[in-house]
This record gives structure tokens, sequence and C-alpha cells, in this order.
């Protein structure tokens, strides 16, 4: 059988006064002396003669007052939280149901707990300084309220100059948009950032620190902390958490300090333990937590907040939407793309040989062999290092760079226009062919590839990938064809393969450089100079591009109807099977293939070729190929 | 110069090389001269016939729409007869137009046999004649004045046989013809020869209309005798009797009409589904822009079901008018005549349109297969 207390004070204000009956008349053989909050504040000796358990029915800041009034006097307290005391019954573990409230309130086994004080303002739930977007919102209001004012918190949130003092002496400084003191508070999303070991009666103050290096990590640190639905085990990127007997908050310019939803005090300011401080009646679950804590040591883990160089920089400044990163920070990754965008001896060979097999397998017309240099072909990795460079305005980086990859151009023009001097018979293979034509698709492969390239590089565990992608974009073969045309002395030739080659380089380049600046890969100081000259070089492609997907969707259209085209040339039946239309050297060619029963003569082709012709408005090369039915 | 100072300067350039395309088309803008240059249309605008006449007229009237004048702002006018198809009337419709109303060319709607009434008289006026919807042979033929649009029933037949025999790969086939009728008689006979010329076997050749055939007893014996496929240049109200008693009977051979048969009774059967079908048009065939603004014209215009006969009305009065246009006097008909007969690759509604000095008319035969009441298009023979 539970023990409860003989006789208890009933503290009420008048909101709370009709309880009175409810709480004289308990089923527990409980004395109530019924008190107005007010006369007890006022004159407390007057009535803890009568009894040494109160209990309090009265807001947050009644309670409080009590609360030091206890620490004072020593009496022992029990909280009926009113039904919007939610927070107050989180807290303590109080049940919000009048009647389990009141068996609670009137025990007689009551826990000793830590009290924290800020400037000596009592601190029950949590305090607040900065701003930290949805985390600091109630726990009484609704979730949208929780969402409109924490969207409404995001609109210039910046990092702020802090300095956090511990008891131990430690000094932090760093940037950080807000700070929050955490008292043991279930349900609460700021409970779930701090560390598994918080307690109340462990006499330590517990503190987050958040310092988002852009919304979208703030975001998906937020979306962390939904996810998880128990207390973090680990600090979150981005966040600090700082345990301690006291805790010195300043900043640079005073801030309010938000204690249990009320504006209090600004900063500097001193929190601090007093230990065992009260004697309350809590919850069952709590009061199991509380058995089971232990004193623990000093705890300060700032590692993911801004230091040194980088908190020059993020210091009052506005988050940016995108994260940046330091070099320090992804030291791996930078030595990596460094190394890429140097010239090496492994990258001239790999660069020869691989345009040495893309034009031997180029005049075969084999997709294996071509797909073979593709593989060997080591420019893929040069242009994310270009990307990179021009994301972080690393002038040294995008030089080195773009020299590699003009050498490795070279190399493979000169490389495949010497194969085609060589070469005694100059075919134009369909492999060629489809290198000849680049339109604004060839754009959307070279886009999508340099997001998976980019991704790949800053993924080690999947660079193998890296291969699929050189596969997907193909670099080494449109060189190797513009080569074959300038060892032919075709112009034209060269220029259709070599912008082929130009819209892989420019699309790989930008959406690389997005997929940077998306994975956070932003300089802390930010010039957009690098990708405004990518996107001029875009555009400027994008022009022929367009065009040529025109003529592209047009052939294709032509190419599809032209399978229900029939002829009849001198009583002879002629079925096309398929038409195919190849522009070369400013030529038009259609190579049509036709099903037919009987022998042509000249003078059937002919009067085919001007029946094909008259559908046409500009000049065509007519290329038939004539399959005998029986 | 400041950065978004540039963004703008390049926008506004773009836009502007953008909207220069517009500027072109305003400044074509005729002025009415004020003069009128009359143009006499004969077709059968009532009798058993009307809706050729009517239709097509319709057709004439949506080109006039689009545009009423010509580029030296003359307008033309239409003057309309009625012969309902029957030879003597066009006879007499046509030396009125000619000599009373002293148009300066003549459109017609009318069948091979009216046509062909006029052929020798058209020379003698010196007036163009631009036939639309007749397909005899003969038209066009030992006359200077005559040309036609459509292709001659000698092209159709020749391009039903060889699709029979080298496209669908069919040996034996029964005909149906209508001796009574050129049209019918001439499109089967050319079918016939070129047939056979192709070691194809015609079966049997059946002779309709009879007021005592037996379709069920002709077509069991046709069955009986191995036709894979029925050639049927008849009249619809018989290709309907055939094609229900096929459905009765359980048989399904290949079937194939002449040009424009079904046009008016495609939704009044559902055993035509998968019937052949000549013609210059389809429904599922794209159309050119010429034959988009045709098509989205008439339709603001008119109720009527949008087919062969609109269609060859509007290109006539398009081809016409472009002739007259190509002529310094646009009201001179010889020079009208002589354009008409040299038009090269005009965008048509469904593909480009030659008209040769003879009068014939180079042009796509389309190949339709009637599909859930809808003519689409199977090929397309030039």
């Amino acid at each position: 059988m539970k023990p409860y207390v003989t006789s208890a004070l009933f503290l009420h204000v008048p909101e709370t006064e009709d309880l009175t009956g409810l709480v004289s008349g308990n089923p527990f053989a409980c004395g109530i002396t019924p008190v107005p909050l007010q006369s007890f504040l006022s004159a407390p000796e007057e009535y803890l003669h009568l009894a040494t358990h109160v209990v309090v029915a009265a807001p947050l800041k009644g309670v409080k007052s009590v609360l030091v009034l206890a620490m004072q006097y020593d009496f022992s307290i029990g909280c009926i939280p009113t039904p919007s005391q939610k927070d107050l019954g989180s807290c303590y573990g109080l049940p919000l149901k009048f009647e389990d409230a009141l068996e609670l309130a009137l025990r007689d086994d009551p826990q000793i707990m830590d009290l924290i004080l800020c400037n000596g303002e009592i601190l029950i739930f949590q305090a607040t300084i900065g701003r930290l977007p949805l985390i600091d919102a109630s726990t009484n209001i609704s979730v949208y309220q929780k969402i409109l004012g924490g969207m409404k918190r995001f609109i210039g949130l910046k990092l702020l100059p802090f300095q956090f003092v511990t008891s131990d002496g430690v000094k932090i400084k760093t940037a950080a948009s807000g700070c929050m003191i955490v008292q043991h508070h279930e349900h609460s999303l700021a409970s779930r950032l701090i560390s598994h070991d918080s307690s109340l009666v462990d006499g330590m103050i517990s503190m987050v620190v958040t310092a988002p290096i852009s919304l979208v990590d703030y975001f998906r640190f937020l979306s962390q902390i939904f996810r998880s639905r128990t207390q973090q085990k680990r600090i979150a990127t981005s966040v600090g958490y700082i345990k301690s007997e006291s805790i010195d908050i300043e900043t640079e310019v005073p801030l309010g300090v938000v204690i249990d939803g009320e504006s209090v005090t600004e900063t500097p300011v001193h929190c601090e333990t007093v230990p065992k401080a009260i004697r309350i009646n809590i919850g069952e679950r709590l009061r199991e937590i509380a058995a089971d804590s232990k004193r623990l040591k000093e705890r300060v883990d700032t590692k993911n907040l801004p230091a040194g160089k980088e908190l020059i920089k993020a210091a009052r400044q506005k988050i940016p939407f995108f994260s940046y990163a330091s070099e320090e920070r992804f030291r791996d990754l930078f030595i990596s793309l460094r190394e890429d965008s140097q010239i090496k001896p492994t990258y001239l060979v790999l660069m020869v040989l691989s345009t040495m097999l893309a034009a031997v397998g180029l005049y075969q017309s084999s997709s294996a062999v071509v797909i073979g240099a593709m593989l060997l072909a080591p420019l893929m990795a040069p242009i994310v290092a270009l990307a990179m460079g021009l994301l972080r305005h690393d002038t040294r980086l995008s030089k080195a760079s773009l020299v590699t990859i003009a050498v490795g151009v070279t190399i493979a023009l000169s490389a495949a226009a010497l194969i085609s001097f060589l070469f005694p018979h100059k075919p134009i293979t369909m492999e060629m062919q489809a290198r000849l034509n680049p339109s604004i698709l060839d754009l959307a492969v070279a886009i999508v590839a340099g997001v998976a390239g980019a991704y790949t590089k800053s993924h080690k565990e999947i660079l193998q990938s890296l291969a699929g992608v050189s596969i997907a974009v193909a670099l080494v073969p449109p060189l190797a064809v513009a080569g074959i045309g300038l060892g032919m002395g075709d112009l034209s030739f060269f220029t259709q393969a070599f912008l082929l080659f130009s819209t892989n380089l420019i699309g790989i380049t930008l959406a690389a450089t997005f997929t940077f600046r998306l994975l956070g890969y932003s300089p802390v100081v930010r010039d957009k100079k690098g990708l405004y000259f990518v996107l001029v070089l875009l555009i400027g492609i994008t022009v022929p591009l367009v065009l040529s997907y025109n003529e592209l969707v047009e052939t294709n259209v032509l190419e599809k109807n032209w399978q229900r085209e029939r002829f009849v040339v001198n009583d002879k039946y002629l079925i096309v099977q398929q038409a195919k239309v190849v522009h070369q050297r400013n030529e038009k060619i259609l190579y049509v293939k036709v099903l037919v029963r009987d022998p042509l003569t000249r003078s059937d082709l002919n009067q085919l070729r001007k029946k094909i012709q008259s559908n046409f408005t500009d000049h065509l090369v007519i290329r038939v190929q004539v399959i005998y039915i029986p | 110069m400041n950065k978004s100072k540039a963004i703008q300067q390049f926008l506004f350039l773009f836009l502007f090389v953008l909207l220069l395309p517009g500027c072109t088309e305003e400044s074509q803008k005729i002025l009415p001269s004020g003069k009128q240059i009359k143009v006499g249309v004969i077709g059968p605008m009532s009798g058993p016939d009307q809706n050729m006449g009517k239709e097509g007229l319709e057709g004439i009237q949506t080109a006039l729409h689009i545009g009423k004048f010509l580029h030296n702002g003359d307008a033309i006018e239409l003057l309309i007869e009625d012969d309902q198809n029957i030879p003597e009337l066009t006879v007499k419709a046509f030396e009125k137009l000619v000599v009373v109303d002293q148009v300066r060319a003549v459109i017609f709607l009318s069948s091979s046999e009216s046509v062909l009434a006029v052929n020798d008289i058209a020379d003698t006026y010196q007036v163009p004649v631009l036939v639309l919807l007749a397909t005899h042979a003969d038209i066009s033929k030992e006359t200077k004045f005559v040309s036609q649009l459509c292709l001659d029933n000698t092209f159709q037949g020749k391009v039903a046989a060889l699709y029979v025999r080298d496209e669908l790969l069919i040996d034996q086939v029964a005909v149906f013809k209508n001796p009574t009728n050129d049209h019918s008689n001439s499109l089967a006979n050319e079918f016939i020869r070129k047939f056979r010329a192709i070691e194809g076997e015609v079966v049997d050749v059946v002779l309709v209309p009879s007021e005592l055939i037996d379709y069920a007893k002709v077509l069991a014996k046709l069955r009986g005798r191995g036709g894979q496929f029925l050639y049927l240049p008849v009249r619809a109200s018989d290709v309907l009797l055939i094609t229900e008693e096929l459905h009765n009977m359980g048989w399904n051979p290949g079937l194939m009409g002449g040009d424009s048969l079904l046009n008016n009774v495609i939704d009044s059967q559902e055993y035509l589904d998968g019937f052949l079908q000549m013609d210059h048009y389809s429904s599922n065939l794209e159309a050119t822009s010429l034959g988009k603004q045709a098509t989205q014209t008439f339709r603001s215009l008119f109720d009527t079901r949008h087919s062969t006969y609109p269609a060859s009305g509007f290109e006539g009065m398009a081809i016409l008018r472009q002739a007259m246009d190509r002529c310094q006097k646009p009201a001179d008909s010889v020079c009208i005549n002589s354009k008409i007969r040299s038009t090269r690759n005009f965008e048509g509604i469904m593909g480009k349109i030659t008209v040769q000095e003879d009068g014939k008319v180079v042009r796509p035969l389309i190949i339709n297969r009637v599909d859930g009441k809808k003519l689409e298009y199977v090929v397309k023979v030039y």
C-alpha cells in the first residue's frame, strides 16, 4: 500500500479554487488546509506549522515561487497540473487526469531533485538563447502552430558569436544560431537532442548548441530528430553539447533569454544547478530514471561547431541555403581532386591508348572496342576537379584541371588524326555517324553523368561506379571522331564531333558544380564567377543543340512515317522497309531499303529517285538498297 | 556595367530575336482592290449525289474564308450551278457560266460522266476546268483546259492490284463490278488487267447490281473457288449488303473498295472493320500546316463531318487561287490554265500535289482501313 501524507496545504489561485472541495474530500485520509497561493507566498511561516507537504494547483509562475520557498523551508511538494499545463506534466511525469494527479500529489514519498537557476530565475523545462527554429517550440501549441512559427524563425537565420564557460573553466568560442538548456522533458524535440545520460538528479546542466552551416543542413538535422523516436545516441552534425555544473553564456550583443516560454533576462547569463534542491512527487517512470542516475563528469562536445577560420567567416552571416565546407573538413576528397587535376605520365599514356583504341574501334564500327576505349579514358577525373575548382573559386585547381583537359584533348585529336592519316581507307562507319549529330539529348546525358560523377567522387564507397559514368557520357569517342575529321581534312566532320565533346564537357562541368554545391562543398566565402562562366558557355552551346534536336525529331518522324511509304515505278510496286536520314558533310543522305518482286532497271531507279526527291524541299543524296522478294 | 543590367540587355536581345519572325507575317497584309474575278462551281447540289456537291462547296468556301483576296487585292466571286450529276445539265450549266457569266475558271464537283461531257467545250471556250472528284482516266485526255486533281482509275486500279498481290501476298481474288457505271467498270478492269499481269488469279467477276442477285449463293461459290480477297469497286449500298452477308456466313476475306466509297456510310454498319479503301486523305495521317488550318477553319464554319469532298474542294480552290496569283493578269483564263498545269509540289492537306502538263495529277494515294468507324491510314503510295 502506498503511503500518503496525513496533512497537506492546498495552494490555489482563483482559477483553481473550485478544486478545493475535491482535494479536501480526497479518499486518502489526508487532512487538507486550503490556502490562497498569494497568502502563502506573503507569509509561509503562518501555514507551514499546519503541514510539511504542500499541494499546488497554480500557473507556472506560482509553482516556481513555491519551489523557491521549498528550497528555503524544506517542505515537500505535490503538483496538480491544469489540463493546459502539458509542459509541467511532461517535465515531472504528472498525470493530467485530476484524480490521478491528486493521488500522486498526496503521496508521502517525494523525490529529491536538482533545480537550475539562470541569473537567479528557476528553469523547469528549457531556456533558449538565440534561435533554434522548430526545436524550441512549446509542447503546449499545435503541430500546425509549431511548423508555422518555426518557418517564420527560419527567415534571416544567422550564426552569432557565442562564448561558453563551464564550471571546470573550459572556454568555447563559436558561432551558433542559438543554444538551449534542457531540463528533463519527455515528448519535446529538444529532449531528443541531448544524450541519454541527462537526469534530474545528476547535479548537471545539459545544453545544446546549434550551428547549422546551411538551411539544407538544418533541415537534414531536423529530419534526423523527427525520424528518431528515442533520444540521439550521437551528437548530430552542426550540433554541440555541453554538460556541466554551471555554464556562463556570453554574446557580443545582449540576447534575450527565454526561460520556460517567458523572456525573463538577457545575456550574459550564468546558469547553475542547485543539487538536491527540492523534494517533489513525480511520476513512476521519472522516478526509475532518477534512481538509476549517477553523478557524471563534465562533458564538452563541440567539434561540430565552427571554430578557427570558419568562425570568422561564419559569424554574423546569414545562413545560406546550401552548405559550405572548409578544405579541412574534406581533406581526402580535396587531395584526390588536386591529384586528378595534375598531368601525370599515366594520364598521358591512357589518353593516347584510349584514343587509339577508340579510333580503331570507330573504323571497325565495333561498339565493344569503343566501349573499351571509354573505360580507359581518364578525362572524367580532371573535369570533375574543374567543377570543384569553379565552385570554390579555386584558381589553382581550375587552372590545373583546364590545362590537363586541354593537353588530353590535344593528345586525343592528334592521335586520332594520325591514325586517320595512316589508314589507307577511310570509311565513315555508323559508329562515327552516331557522333556527328549531337542534340539537346546529349546535353541531358552529360548533365546526368555530371551529377553521377560528382556524387560518385564524393562518396568513396561507390567510386567504382565512375567507370559506368564514363561509359554513359563517352568522352573519348567524340574526340576520336573529331580527330579523324582533322586527319581527313574534313572541317564539318571535326566540328560536329567536337560539338558533341564540348556538350559533354560543359554539361558534366556544370552538373558536377551544382551537385558539389548541393552536397555542401561550397566554400565558406562564395564566388559565382566560375559558375556564371560555365552557364554562359552552356547557353551558347544549347542553341545549336536545340536546333539539332528539332532536326533529330523531324528525322525520326520521317524515318517512322517512311516505313509506310510505297512507290509505283513503271508498274512495279516498291515497299519501303526502312529509311534513315544521315547528315554528313553538309549533305543530307537518305538511306532507303526497299522490297520488290520484279527486277529494277536504271529507269525504274531513276524514277524512284525523282519520286522520293519530290517529297523534300532540299536536295537529298538518295541511297537505295533493293531486296528482292520471291 | 553591373550584372543585372547586362542580364537585362541579354534578355531583351533574346526576346527581340524571338519576336523577329512574327513581324514578317504582319507585312503580308493584302489591301482589297475592289475588283472581283468570277469563278464557277458546278456540282450535284441536289439529287442522289448532292453530298458531293454540297460538301465539296463547303471546302471551297473554307479556302475562300482563309484568303478571299488574291495578292493584287482582287476578290474571288463564286457562281454556283447545280447539275444533279446529269451530263446534259452539266453542259448547260457550263455554257451559262462561261458565256453568260463570263467566269474565268470552273471547278467541277461532278462525277466522271458529267465532266467528260464538257471536255471538248472547255477547249472551245478556252476556260480552265479543275476537276476535283471525277476519276475517269479519259478526263483531261485530248484536252488542254481540263485538269484532274484526283488520281485516275487506271492508277487506282493498278495500285490496288499491286498492293493485294505484293503487299498482302494474295494470289486469288474475286472482283465485283457494275458494268453500267464508268467509274466501277474502269477500276475493276484495270485491277483485273494488272492482277493477271503480275501472275495473280481472278477466280470470278461478279456483275452488280442485279435485283435478283443472291449474295449468299454468290459468296458461297466464291469461297468454294478459293477466293481470298474481294475487290469491290461498286456502290456503297452493294458493299453493305455484301459485308452483311459475309458476316452471316462467318467468312472473313480481305475486302477493298473504290475511292471515297464509304465516306457517307461508314457509321451505318459495324461489319466494315478491316475494309480497305483508297483515298487522298486519312483520319490519322498528320496533316500539313495548311491542312491543319483548313480543318480548323472548316470546323468553325460548318457542322458537316470533314471528309474527302470538302478536303478536295479546299485543295482545288487553293490551287486555283495560287495559279491566279502567279499570273500577271489574274483574270487571264489562258494564263490560269497554264499555271494550274505547272503547279509543282503544292503543299496540300496531306502531302504534295503536282499537276503535270497533260492535266494529270501526281500526289500520294492513301490506302485506309476502316477501324472503329474511322479511316485509318495503312500505306501511302506514290
